[in-house]
């Protein structure tokens, strides 16, 4: 499963004082926070390792039909590649892997995670609302599958995790949606997505 | 602790991270912090800390992984006083 989530650096800035006394200890382990300390830039690592780990728990919450938790310190990150552009990794959580690749800014950092090494999802960031993000997710799976947008209906389950519907059925859920402050994006996987369409 | 009173605290704790005013207008036992007022995330971690520091106890990672509702933060902050 995928999932993915974007941080708007200057809202984070805004509304977050990680310096704040504790907050580096809830969140991180021993190791992602030698990572920070280490780091020319803590302020990024930190929203880089915070990214990671949220998109992977919205990946792990589609596979195994989770609720939201407050569970930062069950992911572990590991940083296999990181440049001032971009960072790729694996995040293990409860005994799964998942592997993540980041997009980094001076204005946000966006991350993708999936549960296979091969990263086969697209993602699209809009400095835009959140509803630009998921309008263009519904016309990008309408196109790919040769319907109207208007015949997809954007619902979420009793976990808040978001669904496509399609004749008042749930016919694809293999994307993800995050907002934070100027921007929204989506990632999304067209794999096999036929075959899904097919069957319903 | 009484249970109004708890709830009391916690929604002053909550209020300047809450993103939807109306929800928290209803503020009581079952408002969830994320459904219902839409706390950003990283705000969480804000409400954990603000709650070990109002209520003077340590919140473990096993209770905060539960602590998305006013109802679990209750029986969390009753737990961890009765073991003080």
């Amino acid at each position: 499963m995928i999932g993915n989530d974007v941080v708007d650096l200057q809202l984070a800035a805004w509304e977050s004082n990680w310096r704040r006394q504790g907050f580096l200890q809830k969140v991180f382990t021993a190791a992602e926070q030698k990572y920070i300390t280490a780091s020319k830039d803590p302020n990024v690592m930190v929203w880089l390792l915070w990214s990671m780990k949220e998109a992977v728990y919205k990946a792990h919450q589609r596979q195994y039909d989770l609720p939201p938790r407050l569970n930062w310190r069950l992911q572990e990150c590991e940083l296999q590649q990181y440049s001032s552009a971009g960072a790729s990794g694996k995040v293990i959580i409860e005994d799964k892997e998942y592997y993540t690749s980041s997009e980094i800014t001076s204005e946000f950092i966006h991350t993708s995670a999936e549960n296979s090494k091969e990263k086969r999802a697209e993602y699209a960031i809009f400095e835009a609302p959140s509803s630009e993000a998921k309008a263009a997710l519904i016309k990008r799976v309408s196109d790919f599958l040769s319907l109207e947008p208007a015949q997809l209906q954007l619902q979420k389950d009793a976990f808040g995790m978001p669904f496509l519907s399609l004749n008042k059925h749930s016919f694809f859920n293999r994307f993800s949606l995050s907002g934070h402050g100027r921007f929204s994006a989506y990632i999304l996987s067209l794999i096999n997505c036929e075959t899904t369409v097919k069957q319903s | 602790m009484e249970t109004k009173e708890i709830i009391y605290c916690l929604k002053k704790i909550v209020k300047p991270y809450v993103q939807n005013d109306l929800a928290f207008q209803d503020f009581g036992q079952s408002t969830d912090f994320i459904k219902d007022l839409e706390i950003n995330s990283a705000n969480l971690v804000d409400i954990v800390l603000d709650v070990e520091d109002e209520f003077n106890i340590a919140i473990d990672n096993d209770s905060m992984d539960n602590m998305t509702t006013v109802n679990d933060a209750v029986r969390i902050i009753k737990s961890k006083q009765q073991q003080a």
